[in-house]
Order: C-alpha cells, then sequence, then structure tokens
C-alpha cells in the first residue's frame, strides 16, 4: 500500500484547475457576449420572423436548467451524432446560457437610450455604423457593464458545473481529492477561499473594464465612480460633434 | 433600407453559426462503429471511464489515476500495444451512459457485475469481489441486515449497484439519500443526513480508518444476508474485438500470478472464486 498522503501533496493538483476554470469563464463568456447582442437585437427586431426566433432561443436557454442541458449536450447529443468534446460542450451551454441572461441587459441598455437621439441621428442623415458606434452605443454600452461584471463573476460560479462532465476544472479536483483523501472539508474550505479570490480579481478587471468604457464613451471618468448627484450634475459632454449639431455655422 | 444592414448580418452570422453543427452531425458518426479495437490500436490511444473510490479506483497526487481496475487496464493496455490511456472520472451511475454515448471505448473500473447491467454491456473476467457494509452512528439504534434497512433513511452510492439492490429489498425510494463519492457519504452520515449507511466495505473501511473515525461509528461486516458479488472492467456490446483481446490478455495475468500480486497489492483478497469467475457465473447478482 501507499503511504498516506496529505492535502499538502494534492495541491498543485488542484491548483492545477485555475487555469482550466478561467479558461471555461472566458471562452464561455466570449461565447455569452456575441449571443447577447445577437438575441438582444433580433428581440428588438421590427420583424417577427427575427424576433419569435431571438424570443424562443433566450426562453429555451433560460427556462430550462443548466444542469440539464448540460447532461443533454454531453450524453445526448452523441446519441445523434453529434459528439463534442466536453470543453465544447461545457462553454456552449454556458454561454449560451449566460448570453440569455445578458441578452436582456443588453436589450434594456439600448432601450433605455432615449428614442429621440435616434431619431435626431437619423434625420442628420448620419450613416448607420456612425449611428451604432457614436451615438447609440456610447450612451448604452456604459450602462451595460456594471450588470456585465455581475454576470462576469456568476459566469465564473457557474462554470463549477462543467466538473459534471469529466472537466477538470477547481471543482472536479476538490471532489476528487476530498474523494482520494476521504475528508472534504478541508479541500472545499480551500476551494471556497480560492473562488473567492478569481472573484476579487474578475471583480477588479471589471472596474478597470467599467472606466475604459466610461473614457471611450467621453464621460468624466471621475463622475462615474462620484454618488448620483454628481453625475447628474456632471452630464455626459455630448456625443454628437459640434458640425453634426449644426452649431458655428 | 441601409439601417437593417447590421440587423440582418447578424441574424445571418447567428443563424449559420446554429446551422453548421447540425451539418457536421453525419460525417462526425461515420467515423464510429466497426473495428474498435483495430482503431485504438492503430492511435495508439484509449479513453476509459474510470470511477473515483480508492482502492478500486484512486488519485496520485500529479493527476495520475492508481487503484485495482486502472492498474490492470494499464497492464493490458500496454501488453496490446496501447500506450496512451485517456481517463474520463464520473459516478458509478454515469459510466455506462457516457459509454453507450461514445464519450469513453470501455468501463476501467470496479463495475458491480449485476444482472440487469449484464443486459446492457458486455463484462470481463472479474478483477475484484466484495461485500457490503452497513454503517451506523455508535450509540444510535440501527439496521443489523439488509431486510432490516427498509425501516430507516439509508445513505448510499448514486447509480452503483447497492441502488437496485435495497430497492429490491424493500426499501422505498423516498428512504433513499444517494451521494455522489463514500467521502460524502461518510460526511453525510456524520451530518446525520441519513440514519445507515450501505455500501460496499473496502472503500468505506479505508476511508474510516484513515480519518480514524472506528470510535465514532459502528460497521457490520460481513451483513448475514449479503452475498458476495463482483466486479468488473465492461464494454460496448457490440465492442467484441476489443472485449476479446482484454479477456485473452486478462486471462493471461491471472494465468502468471501476475494478477493476484497487483489486486492484492490494493488489500483485497484473492481467492479461486475470484480467479475462476467469469463474465456468465457473475450475473446472476
Amino acid at each position: 500500500m501507499t503511504p498516506p498522503k496529505s492535502l499538502w501533496d494534492f495541491l498543485p493538483f488542484f491548483l492545477g484547475g485555475i487555469p482550466v476554470t478561467l479558461e471555461v469563464t472566458f471562452l464561455a463568456m466570449a461565447v455569452a457576449v456575441p449571443v447577447a447582442v445577437i438575441l438582444a437585437i433580433g428581440r428588438r427586431s421590427p420583424h417577427a420572423l427575427v424576433r419569435w426566433p431571438a424570443g424562443f432561443v433566450i426562453e429555451l436557454f433560460r427556462g430550462s436548467s443548466a444542469l440539464v442541458q448540460l447532461f443533454w449536450a454531453f450524453y445526448v447529443l452523441p446519441l445523434f451524432g453529434l459528439t463534442l468534446p466536453p470543453l465544447l460542450c461545457g462553454v456552449l451551454v454556458l454561454g449560451l446560457n449566460e448570453g440569455s441572461y445578458m441578452s436582456e441587459i443588453v436589450r434594456a441598455g439600448l432601450d433605455a437610450v432615449p428614442k429621440g437621439q435616434r431619431e435626431a441621428a437619423v434625420a442628420l442623415g448620419l450613416p448607420a455604423r456612425y449611428r451604432l458606434f457614436r451615438i447609440i452605443l456610447p450612451q448604452a454600452l456604459p450602462l451595460m457593464v456594471p450588470p456585465f461584471g455581475n454576470e462576469l463573476i456568476t459566469m465564473l460560479k457557474f462554470t463549477a458545473l462543467v466538473s459534471l462532465v469529466t472537466i477538470q476544472d477547481l471543482s472536479f479536483r476538490a471532489t476528487l481529492i476530498g474523494d482520494t483523501l476521504g475528508e472534504n472539508g478541508p479541500i472545499f474550505g480551500l476551494t471556497m477561499v480560492v473562488y473567492f479570490i478569481l472573484a476579487l480579481i474578475l471583480g477588479g478587471l471589471v472596474r478597470l473594464l467599467e472606466r475604459a468604457v466610461a473614457r471611450w464613451a467621453g464621460r468624466n471618468v471621475t463622475a462615474v465612480a462620484a454618488p448620483h448627484g454628481a453625475m447628474l450634475a456632471a452630464a455626459p459632454p455630448s456625443p454628437v460633434p459640434a458640425w453634426a449639431l449644426g452649431g458655428g455655422r | 433600407m441601409s439601417e437593417d444592414w447590421t440587423r440582418r448580418r447578424l441574424v445571418a452570422l447567428g443563424s449559420a453559426a446554429l446551422i453548421t453543427p447540425t451539418l457536421l452531425a453525419p460525417r462526425l458518426t461515420s467515423a464510429q462503429g466497426q473495428g474498435l479495437l483495430a482503431r485504438l490500436l492503430a492511435s495508439k490511444k484509449v479513453r476509459v471511464g474510470i470511477a473515483n473510490q480508492p482502492p478500486f479506483s484512486a488519485l496520485n497526487p500529479d493527476g495520475t489515476l492508481t487503484g485495482v481496475a486502472p492498474t490492470i487496464s494499464q497492464l493490458i493496455m500496454t501488453r496490446l500495444g496501447i500506450t496512451e490511456i485517456e481517463g474520463f472520472i464520473g459516478t458509478y451511475g454515469e459510466l455506462v451512459p457516457g459509454m453507450q454515448a461514445g464519450r469513453w471505448d470501455y468501463i476501467s473500473a470496479c463495475l458491480t457485475v449485476t444482472e440487469p447491467r449484464c443486459k446492457q454491456v458486455t463484462y470481463s473476467d472479474p478483477i475484484t469481489s466484495d461485500g457490503r457494509c452497513i454503517v451506523t452512528l455508535k450509540g444510535e439504534k440501527g439496521p443489523k441486515k439488509i431486510a432490516e434497512l427498509k425501516d430507516y433513511v439509508v445513505g448510499l452510492l448514486a447509480g452503483g449497484a447497492d441502488f437496485r439492490m435495497v430497492q429490491v429489498r424493500g426499501v422505498p425510494l423516498a428512504n433513499l439519500r444517494q451521494f455522489p463519492n463514500d467521502t460524502a457519504l461518510l460526511d453525510g452520515l456524520l451530518a446525520r443526513r441519513f440514519q445507515a449507511q450501505f455500501g460496499s466495505h473496502p472503500g468505506i473501511a479505508e476511508i474510516i480508518r484513515k480519518r480514524g473515525l472506528e470510535k465514532d461509528l459502528d460497521v457490520i461486516y460481513p451483513v448475514e444476508d449479503d452475498a458476495v458479488s463482483f466486479a468488473a472492467c465492461a464494454f460496448r456490446k457490440e465492442d467484441t474485438d476489443l472485449h476479446a483481446a482484454f479477456q485473452r490478455e486478462l486471462r493471461a495475468l491471472k494465468a502468471s500470478g501476475e494478477f493476484a500480486k497487483v489486486v492484492s497489492s490494493f488489500g483485497f483478497d484473492v481467492d479461486d472464486k475470484l480467479l475462476t469467475a467469469t463474465p456468465e457465473t457473475a450475473c446472476t447478482f
């Protein structure tokens, strides 16, 4: 028989789960963001043929258990001849799920831009790309970033689900080590701390992103961090250039 | 209308992303099918489904696997000339569905040989035999044999063979608590989430010994109305070539004495019954 092992012996194996967890988090987020944008735009479409499928996808992924979807992708799809690798299964299911939730964030952000802004831009004859990137998004994006940060951290914790389809992330390794040591307490305590630290780091990254977006959108950086009153007082400079407003002529 | 340009593009891209996998599907299917052994030999690589239940299967600190089933499997695959083994770890209940779904080529675990499973898969010759034990908290009133389990809330491994066994013996489903592994089971018992733990003896005994829980728990083993069961690796029914090759090498290992050496090194008894049992004789459990 082999000599008894301690948690210490398994530490390198356990920490090896951090890159896996982060990989799944970011890949799934890379799926979720475009999916959210596509679904949100689809749902706002004036054409029923676009609006309904987008609504259907959102309700499908939001409305059924992510765990069941994951098992379905992993164990059932192969019976139909489609065998996706475990990582792809996990990333797609998590990404589509989170994308469905986030599409509502994107939609709310887009809806929050006063209708008059778009109408004015159209009336001024600004090209579509200019309208999107210079008029709508600078006003909508800063609103979307904080809830997006929430979802990023949710995704980090969400990834523990993929441990159930043989992906060796933090949770998977924790379970395995607990099982091997015959003791769950210490390893799950450590796992919680590691998730907490990762979430703190991601939260910090989101704050950096918030600042970057605010700067891109032409907002006063300090105003973003200031209380609401100050934020209202420091109204954002108009994103529409002076020539487009017809000023100075 | 130029306004729809972005939207249309995005919708087209989105639907393409959704449809492409469906178109690819038939091509992926044709890669599966006959000649599993030949394909494994050509790639020198095999994917196996594994359970983590020391000492049947266990984890090394470097992430590689040890335990009876992985060790025997490795010996046999080396003899066949397959050098790379990729392991996928799941609970006992996930091993058969995962293999049927093509996630792994065979099950390299000590999967208890039971009658219903014999209808789903082809077993190798047994590699371990074990009995079950009943564990209760010291000082608590508890069941002494399997027939008495029906009056208690019973904890056991998710999807294990014991699950069917206790149901056959009259324990209502509402009284069963399933756990993913032996460690979680013991913690569940200590947390009083159920009254009696029922499961394979060697794994539970090892954890109790490691954690020094002998003073807190009563272990009934052997249980008087229990019978010895066998456990073996399992294959898809259609993969007769891989199964035949595995059997040939396993029997060679048994004949040379190497098998007994490996199995007893993990603390298991090797008797004549285990050495002579075949899938056919074991399938009555």
